[in-house]
C-alpha cells in the first residue's frame, strides 16, 4: 500500500541543483565616470517582467505586471499605474517621515511615481493594449544613508530600471528609457551625479541638481526635473537659465546615454540567456547589441 | 465637455501653427483675465482670493504659528489644498502641494522667519479651489503668491527678546524666552519686501514648437506635453515635465526644443 | 487673565451689541455666474460661508456619506439634494485641519440636506439633482446658522422653487437674559439653540439644542431666535429684490 498521507515526487522528477551564482561579468562601467552600477533583470518569474539595479548604496527592485485585463470602464489603451515605495530599512527615509509628521514621508514616494510615471508613459506603446493595465512597482530596498540632496540620483536610478523592467516584461516600447541625474556647482559647472555620497551632498558647492529621462536611440527626452536646491541666500549668483540649463540637459542626456549602453548590454545578455535556456544545449552565437543601438 | 476627435485634431493643428493660433484668439504669452484681492480675510496672516474668467476660482488663507526650532530640517512652510470635486489625497493634491512646497522651502531662506534664537514662525498655507477647469496648478500658485505678499506677521517687541537672552538662567512665571509681540496690527510687518518676493510656479503647455502659458483644459488636453516652471525673482529656479494625457504618441521634442520652449517662456 | 463680561449690567455685550440685536449681515448673490447656476456669499458678523449651487441637472450619484444611491431608488420622483461643506482650515482663530469626513461637517451637512428636501419644491423635478457646495472661510460662532442662509439665497439664485426662504438664527440664554445671534465667545460660555424657519412664518424647520437648559427657559429662546429669523428673512429679501431690480434694470426692460 503506498503511503497516501505525503505528496510524492512526480516520477521524472531530478535532485535540485543550484545554477552558478552570477557572476560579476554584468557589472560594467560607462566610460565617462568610474562608477559601478550592476543591473540585472528576471530575477522574479512570477512577474512580467523585474530588473533589480545597485548603484553605489542604493537597491531598487521594480516589477511589472500586466498587461492585464482590466475589469474597469473601456478605454482604447492601456492604463499605466506607478507606485514608488521605500522600505523602512532604506537607510534614513523614515527619519524624514516622522520629521514631517508621522508615518513614511509619502509625498516623496508619490511625486517619485509621477515623474516615473511621465518618463516611462512616452515610451510605451499604450494603444496596443487597450481594456489592460501594467503596473509598475518600484521598490527602494535601500537608500543612501542621508537622503538630502540625494533625490534626483534614486529617481534617475529607478528611471532606468523601470526602463529595463518593461522590456523584460516584453511590452512593446518605443525604445528603452534611461535616466541620469546631473547637478551644477556653484561656479557653474555641470558635472554628472553618479558617483557623489551622502557626505558629498551636504556640501554648499551645488546650486542646482536635476534629472533627465531620455530615449537614447530616438534623442528624444521623456522627462526633466531640475531644482534649485538652496535656499536664495547662497543661490543668489547663478540660476538654471538659458545657457546654462541647455548645459544641464546636453550633459545628463549624455550620461543617459552612456547608461543605454549598459542596458543594452545586459538586455542582450538576458536574451541570450533566455534563448540558452529555451533551445537546450544548442548554442547560440552572442547577440550583438548593435539591433538595438539601431 | 470632450472634444471629437476631429475638434481635437483642429485644435492640435492650428496650435502647432507657426504662428500658433489659440481659440481664444490670446497670445502664445498672454494670460487669460483673473479677478484677484487680497487680505480678504481678516482672521489670518494673509489671504488671496483669485477668479478666472473660466469660473476657477481659488481662496488662499496663510497662518502662521510660532514653533520651537529644534533641528535646521524642521519644514517651515507646509502647502494643503481642497479641490472641489476632487477627492481628498488624490495625486493631484500631492502633485500641487508638493510642487508649491518645493518651490517655496527652496527659495525661502529660514531667517525670514526666525523669530528669536529657539523660535520661528512656521507658516501654514491652506488653499480651497472652488472649481476649475483647466489645470489648478497655475491658479494655485498665483493665489498663494498673492497671499504671502499679503502676509504680515506681528512685530516682535524687542525688548522682549533682549530679556530673553539676559534673564534664560532666572526662573519667571512665563516660559524662558518666549517671544512677546506688539498686539497693534498695524505695527506687523510684511513677511516680503524688496529683497525677497515668493516664487511661483506656472504650467506651460508645449504644442509642435510653441508653447503655451496659462492653458485652457482643452489646449493643455491635446498638447504634445506640458512642464512646469518654477520661478523665483525672476529666476528659473525649478523644472519638471508632466504629462496632461495619458496617450503614448506625446513625446516631446527633443531637448534643444525644451531649452528653446524655456527661454520664450522667460521672456 | 480677567475673563470677559459676558452681558454688563447696562445690557451691553461683548461687542457693544444689545441682547435682541443681531450681528451685521452682508449677503450677496449671484457671485459665482461662471462655476455655479446660484451662488450666494454670507457674512454674520465674522462668520462668512460661500455657496455654490449646481442643479437642477442629471443625477451623478453619490450623495451624503454614500446614501445617494439607496435614496435615488426610494424617491425616484423628487428631487435629489448633495450638500458637501469644506472647512477651511484657517477659519478657526488657531489652524485646524479637519479632515473630509469630519463628523461634525457631515452632520450638519445632513441637518442642511433635511432641511431643504422639506423647503424645495422637489415633486417639479423629479429625477434631477441639486448639488450644494459650501465652503466655510471664517467662523465666529453660528455656522450651521449662516450655511443654512447661504444655502437658500443660493438656491433663490439658482432658480428653484421654494415654498418659503428657510432663515436660520440663534440665541442663547445668559443667567436669565436671553441673547440673539451669538458669536464664538458668548457660544462657548452658554446654552444656545439654533433655530430655523420657513420665511416669516411660525413654521420651524430646524431647532436644534446641544446644551443643557431648564424647560422654563427654552420658550424665551425660542420666541428670541424667531424674531432673529424673521429678521433675517427680511435682510435676504431685500437682498434678492435689489439684486433683481439691477438686473432687470440691466436686461433693459
Amino acid at each position: 500500500m503506498s503511503d497516501r498521507r505525503r505528496i510524492l515526487v512526480p516520477p521524472t522528477a531530478r535532485p535540485l541543483t543550484f545554477a552558478p551564482a552570477p557572476t560579476e561579468s554584468s557589472q560594467d562601467s560607462s566610460s565617462s565616470s568610474k562608477t559601478e552600477i550592476y543591473l540585472r533583470t528576471s530575477l522574479f518569474p512570477d512577474a512580467s517582467g523585474s530588473a533589480y539595479l545597485e548603484h553605489q548604496k542604493h537597491k531598487i527592485l521594480v516589477l511589472v505586471n500586466g498587461p492585464r485585463p482590466q475589469r474597469m470602464s473601456f478605454s482604447s489603451t492601456a492604463k499605466l499605474l506607478v507606485d514608488v515605495k521605500f522600505l523602512p530599512v532604506s537607510s534614513d527615509a523614515h527619519v524624514l517621515g516622522i520629521q514631517q509628521g508621522g508615518g513614511f514621508d509619502t509625498d516623496l514616494e508619490k511625486s517619485l511615481a509621477d515623474y516615473i510615471y511621465a518618463s516611462l508613459v512616452p515610451a510605451i506603446r499604450l494603444e496596443r493594449y487597450p481594456k489592460s493595465g501594467i503596473s509598475v512597482s518600484v521598490v527602494v530596498v535601500s537608500g543612501p544613508p542621508r537622503w538630502k540632496g540625494l533625490v534626483k540620483q534614486v529617481t534617475a536610478a529607478c528611471v532606468t530600471t523601470a526602463g529595463a523592467a518593461l522590456v523584460d516584461a516584453g511590452i512593446e516600447v518605443l525604445d528603452v528609457v534611461t535616466a541620469c541625474a546631473v547637478k551644477v556647482s556653484k561656479e557653474g559647472a555641470v558635472s554628472l551625479d553618479l558617483d557623489e555620497t551622502s557626505e558629498d551632498s551636504e556640501s554648499v558647492d551645488t546650486v542646482a541638481r536635476g534629472v533627465i529621462s531620455s530615449m537614447a536611440s530616438r534623442d528624444e527626452i521623456t522627462g526633466v526635473w531640475v531644482d534649485d536646491d538652496t535656499t536664495s541666500e547662497s543661490a543668489s549668483s547663478r540660476s538654471i537659465e538659458g545657457e546654462a540649463l541647455v548645459a544641464v540637459l546636453k550633459a545628463a542626456n549624455s550620461g543617459a546615454v552612456e547608461i543605454r549602453k549598459l542596458v543594452n548590454a545586459v538586455l542582450a545578455r538576458s536574451l541570450d540567456e533566455l534563448l540558452v535556456e529555451k533551445k537546450g544545449k544548442k548554442k547560440i552565437t552572442k547577440r550583438s547589441a548593435e539591433s538595438m543601438d539601431s | 465637455m470632450p472634444l471629437s476627435l476631429s475638434e481635437e485634431s483642429y485644435l492640435a493643428s492650428s496650435l502647432s501653427l507657426r504662428p500658433p493660433c489659440r481659440p481664444d484668439g490670446r497670445d502664445q504669452h498672454q494670460f487669460r483675465p483673473l479677478d484677484a484681492s487680497a487680505g480678504i480675510l481678516p482672521a489670518t496672516n494673509g489671504s488671496a482670493r483669485i477668479r478666472l474668467c473660466d469660473g476657477g476660482e481659488c481662496i488662499v488663507g496663510i497662518k502662521a504659528e510660532v514653533v520651537e526650532s529644534r533641528k535646521e530640517d524642521v519644514a517651515l512652510v507646509e502647502v494643503q489644498c481642497d479641490i472641489a470635486g476632487v477627492q481628498s489625497n488624490s495625486p493631484l493634491h500631492t502633485f500641487l502641494c508638493t510642487t508649491l512646497e518645493t518651490a517655496l522651502r527652496n527659495t525661502l531662506p529660514a531667517s525670514r522667519l526666525s523669530i528669536i534664537h529657539r523660535y520661528t514662525y512656521k507658516l501654514f498655507i491652506d488653499g480651497i479651489i472652488l472649481d476649475h477647469v483647466s489645470h489648478p496648478l497655475t491658479l494655485f500658485s498665483m493665489t498663494v503668491y498673492l497671499a504671502l505678499l499679503d502676509t504680515r506677521l506681528p512685530k516682535l517687541i524687542p525688548s522682549a527678546d533682549v530679556a530673553s537672552t539676559t534673564t534664560s538662567t532666572s526662573s519667571s512665571d512665563q516660559p524662558i524666552g518666549l517671544p512677546q509681540f506688539e498686539s497693534d496690527w498695524q505695527e506687523s510687518v510684511p513677511l516680503c519686501d524688496k529683497a525677497w518676493s515668493p516664487p511661483l510656479v506656472q504650467l506651460a503647455v508645449l504644442a509642435g514648437k510653441n508653447v503655451f502659458v496659462d492653458p485652457t483644459g482643452e489646449e493643455a488636453g491635446v498638447g504634445d506635453g506640458a512642464i512646469v516652471v518654477s520661478w523665483h525673482q525672476g529666476k528659473v529656479v525649478g523644472l519638471r515635465t508632466v504629462n496632461t494625457r495619458d496617450s503614448s504618441k506625446q513625446v516631446f521634442s527633443a531637448s534643444r526644443d525644451v531649452t528653446e520652449a524655456l527661454t520664450r517662456v522667460v521672456s | 487673565m480677567s475673563r470677559p463680561e459676558i452681558y454688563s449690567p447696562e445690557g451691553l455685550r461683548i461687542d457693544g451689541r444689545r441682547w435682541n440685536e443681531v450681528r451685521h449681515v452682508r449677503c450677496a448673490i449671484n457671485t459665482h455666474q461662471a462655476s455655479s447656476d446660484g451662488s450666494s456669499i454670507i457674512e454674520q458678523g465674522n462668520t462668512k460661508v460661500i455657496c455654490n449651487v449646481v442643479g437642477p441637472g442629471e443625477p451623478t450619484g453619490g450623495g451624503v456619506g454614500g446614501s445617494g444611491g439607496n435614496q435615488r431608488a426610494k424617491d425616484d420622483n423628487r428631487v435629489i439634494l448633495t450638500v458637501k461643506a469644506v472647512v477651511a482650515p484657517f477659519s478657526t482663530i488657531d489652524r485646524r485641519k479637519r479632515s473630509g469626513n469630519d463628523n461634525r461637517v457631515q452632520e450638519m451637512c445632513l441637518t442642511i440636506q433635511h432641511i431643504f428636501e422639506e423647503a424645495v419644491m422637489g415633486h417639479l423635478q423629479p429625477r434631477s439633482q441639486i448639488e450644494i457646495s459650501l465652503y466655510v472661510l471664517s467662523q465666529d460662532g453660528g455656522m450651521l446658522q449662516a450655511c443654512i442662509n447661504a444655502v437658500s439665497l443660493a438656491l433663490v439664485d439658482a432658480g428653484i422653487p421654494m415654498y418659503d426662504y428657510v432663515c436660520a438664527c440663534t440665541a442663547g440664554m445668559y443667567d436669565k437674559e436671553v441673547l440673539l445671534d451669538l458669536n464664538r465667545l458668548e457660544e462657548n460660555d452658554m446654552p444656545f439653540l439654533t433655530m430655523a424657519t420657513l420665511g416669516a412664518t411660525r413654521k420651524v424647520a430646524l431647532m436644534q439644542l446641544e446644551t443643557r437648559v431648564g424647560i422654563d427657559r427654552l420658550e424665551p429662546m425660542m420666541a428670541a431666535a424667531m424674531s432673529g429669523c424673521h429678521h433675517l428673512r427680511d435682510v435676504m429679501d431685500a437682498e434678492v429684490r435689489k439684486h433683481g431690480k439691477s438686473r432687470l434694470a440691466r436686461t433693459g426692460v
